[in-house]
């Protein structure tokens, strides 16, 4: 455990001079009347609820509209001490404008503070909340006729703090208002449903499960070394159902696998093409769909649910690769990975990634896939076949993790299976029948095989290193797949996983210990994706990573505590689905970052 | 040396410590300077990690400052008049802090653009197993943070072999996020409170 990790002495860094600059787009001044730092910033998940929640160390939280970037309002009292933590619960994407008839779902805050509780909290101001959506929709690009709305003027919010609305001349037909709710409650913007308490100190994180999960859970991390993993058994009533304590030091983040949508949200095209141009554009932000229906997850390896928009069967979305897995980050310097192994709330630790020289500051799932991976320059010219490799492919298809340390380095891992489990799965394949059988597998004696509940990770690539001070978070985008980092160092830098080019790939790395700044493991010792193993039914191309934008000093002078990917939601954004970079800093500031042109139409196109 | 206190430590004599005459005018700007910077600042009790931005750094409101950049003797002397915890003496006196043991280096050196700098204190415990090792670092980090502009960057870290914890001590002090959630504890705030009544 090195106490003081090297600070600046690494060598120079060749791939930033030469790496486009992020826009800025916009700022978005912190209301307190003096410098204050904000802490941690966050998108609500869905698009067409275009929110910005933003933790502050003066006990406050700033909810802003990622339309206009105003402040919408700001959440106090609840806290006794700064709030380190937001996160917004997952209903799954709203449905699009044909489906406006379907029941609301309610806009869940929670918030974790250095006073040891967590609020969630509920937006409370059903007018106002209703009218912003029909100006969403209205805005959404014509997704629809709007349907002017005629009723009653509703009632009078005189006390909230909504700023610049004419809340009480709202008229809507289509929501129904609560009216058994507490007048007094009235009041509050933003609801204060529930607090919970238990853990003994400060909570540096929290997270609310993905809709898709059996059960609505929040995992939320403190100094004390624990994870604590709560659930909501009835609406606004949660549980404490585990208290994980393997950590030997504070924990900092808690994530939760979600998996990829297959073809990252995109509509698909039929019979794909070469290279990675498997699917066509998205044709707006409303077509992904998702129902609060859940899969069952295969107890052992990726499972996969079918999300069915029964008014639009063409629109069905799948969920490739997601498990009920939690990975949390600490001080100890460790990853470690948590599962639920009979599915009646025996929550272990089923993984341990301990390779990270420093604390572990941010840990994030893969929720994107990555297809330019896919080598279909030598697969049968049939589309039969063609969809049956890429079938195969994304039945393989496993989320990695990305992680950011005070080591300096942003790595990332990936779960290396048991030859037992490479054996199970190469028996598996009926499409192909590529696979040769009779698998080493069985020449390990079964003694030393672990118990199958305990995962095996590795590390799969080193990001660039860009980072010269602790760098404090990193997110992994679900619809592009890249990746971004920032740190104390006021850098935010942007990578990218791509094909390593036949010229400099030709050689297989057998040293993986050689990192020379520019290029990852690629493929690491022992890939079991790796470039021609014999194994897999189709080719890989190995891939490495590179910085593809950066942006120094992009708070001035400040530490960048937190940067997030979200869905670009102002009239400004060059295309239905366009993702800023979200960064938080030590000032108190919020600012919203734009990649280079040439950059997001690449990666848009899945390029 | 019970509880890992040191009852009789060696202190140094004043004139011995390292001074340096400035001009007067400089000078007075300084001192009129470190009041405003007398802890507890206005804004503690709402974040007691604020950074101070504002007029109160020393750079922003000299007027010369690109004629006189911080030093290491202007580090020095924003923490050698704090006071032990345990002694009514300086860390100065102490010699807990001493000028050959602060340095200030390019926090990006290879980025010369950056105007970023890492200001690194070693500390020496007046004995090995001293109890109080983290809260004095922790007070000079903290009078660092308060006292220098946003554009320095603070290491303070315990002098190689003069701490039998000095790792654990040193990934506390590093630890942005702990040392600002410690900062609310009240106990830790008085200690810190403490230590900069000496200063001026």
């Amino acid at each position: 455990m090195a106490a003081s990790p090297p600070r600046p002495p690494t060598t120079t860094n060749p791939s930033s001079p030469s790496a486009p600059e992020l826009s800025l787009l916009q700022v978005l001044q912190s209301p307190a009347s003096g410098p204050s730092r904000s802490w941690q910033s966050m998108p609500h998940p869905d698009p067409a609820t275009p929110l910005l929640a933003s933790a502050s160390a003066d006990k406050s939280v700033n909810i802003w509209s990622l339309r206009d970037f105003s402040l919408i309002s700001t959440i106090n009292g609840g806290h006794k001490r700064s709030v380190r933590t937001v996160a917004w619960k997952d209903f799954g994407q709203s449905k699009s404008s044909k489906s406006t008839k379907k029941e609301r779902k309610p806009v869940v805050l929670g918030t974790g503070s250095f006073d040891a509780n967590v609020g969630i909290w509920i937006w409370n101001d059903d007018r106002r909340w209703a009218r912003f959506r029909e100006q969403e929709k209205a805005y959404g690009g014509g997704n629809g006729p709007l349907q002017a709305q005629t009723g009653e003027p509703g009632q009078q919010h005189p006390n909230t703090t909504t700023r610049g609305d004419n809340v009480g001349a709202e008229a809507d037909a289509d929501v129904e208002i609560d009216m058994t709710r507490d007048p007094d409650e009235e009041d509050e913007e933003w609801h204060f449903s529930t607090l919970l308490t238990g853990p003994d100190s400060e909570i540096k994180s929290i997270e609310f499960s993905p809709p898709h999960y059996s059960a609505n859970l929040l995992a939320t991390c403190s100094r004390d070394k624990s994870v604590w993993i709560w659930e909501e058994v009835e609406p606004e009533e949660w549980e404490t159902i585990a208290v994980l304590s393997e950590h030997t030091g504070d924990v900092k983040c808690v994530s939760w696998c979600a998996g990829a949508l297959r073809g990252n949200g995109r509509q698909r095209t039929k019979g794909g093409k070469s290279g990675g141009e498997v699917f066509g554009q998205a044709d707006g932000d409303d077509d992904v769909e998702m129902e609060d229906t859940h899969t069952n997850t295969q107890s052992n390896g990726a499972g996969a649910g079918t999300y069915a928009d029964h008014d639009d069967p063409s629109s069905e979305q799948v969920v490739l690769g997601s498990r009920e897995l939690l990975a949390t980050g600490s001080y100890d310097d460790t990853i470690r990975l948590w599962r639920d192994v009979e599915e009646e709330g025996d929550w272990i630790c089923v993984g341990v990634i301990d390779s990270h020289k420093g604390t572990v500051w941010d840990v994030k799932w893969e929720g994107h896939i990555n297809y330019t991976q896919l080598d279909l320059s030598q697969t049968p010219p049939s589309f039969q076949d063609a969809d049956a490799v890429l079938a195969e492919f994304e039945a393989d298809w496993s989320p990695r993790l990305v992680s950011c340390s005070d080591d300096l380095t942003v790595r990332v891992w990936r779960r290396e299976l048991s030859e037992a489990e490479k054996a199970r799965k190469a028996q598996s394949r009926p499409l192909l029948g590529a696979a040769p059988t009779g698998f080493a597998g069985t020449r390990l004696p079964s003694v030393i095989r672990p118990p199958s509940s305990l995962e095996h990770w590795v590390e799969d690539a080193r990001l660039p290193q860009v980072h010269v001070r602790s760098v404090y978070a990193v997110d992994w985008s679900r619809r592009t797949g890249l990746v971004v980092s920032c740190g104390g160092d006021g850098t935010i830098a942007v990578y990218k996983e791509v094909k390593v080019e036949d010229t400099d790939g030709a050689q297989p790395h057998v040293d993986d210990m050689v990192m020379n700044g520019t290029t990852g493991t690629g493929a690491g010792p022992g890939t079991a994706t790796g470039y021609a193993d014999p194994q897999l039914p189709y080719k890989l191309h190995k891939m490495k990573w590179t910085v593809v934008a950066q942006i120094e000093a992009a708070h001035d002078e400040y530490e960048i505590n937190h940067v997030c990917w979200a869905v670009r939601g102002d009239r400004g954004r060059r295309f239905a689905g366009e993702e800023v970079i979200v960064s938080t800093g030590d000032e108190g500031n919020v600012r919203i970052w734009t990649l280079p042109d040439h950059l997001a139409v690449a990666v848009e196109s899945g390029l | 040396m019970e509880d890992g206190k040191n009852a009789n430590p060696l202190i140094l004599n004043p004139s011995d410590l390292p001074t340096r005459r400035r001009r007067a005018s400089a000078r007075q700007d300084h001192s009129a300077l470190d009041v405003s910077l007398a802890y507890p600042a206005p804004s503690f009790s709402n974040d007691p990690f604020a950074r101070s931005s504002s007029p109160s750094s020393i750079e922003e409101s000299d007027s010369d400052a690109e004629d006189e950049p911080i030093d290491t003797q202007e580090i020095y002397d924003l923490i050698a008049t704090m006071s032990d915890p345990e002694h009514p003496i300086t860390l100065g006196s102490l010699a807990v802090v001493s000028l050959p043991d602060i340095a200030i280096t390019p926090t990006i050196p290879s980025r010369p653009a950056s105007n970023l700098q890492t200001v690194t204190v070693l500390i020496t415990p007046t004995i090995q197993h001293c109890s109080l090792a983290t809260v004095i670092g922790l007070g000079v980090r903290v009078r660092l943070e308060e006292s220098l502009p946003p554009r320095f960057r603070v290491d303070v870290r315990i002098k190689e072999g003069t701490h039998s914890t000095a790792d654990e001590v040193n990934k506390q002090l590093a630890d942005k996020e702990r040392v600002a959630a410690a900062l609310w504890n009240p106990t830790l705030q008085s200690f810190i409170k403490k230590m900069l009544e000496t200063c001026e």
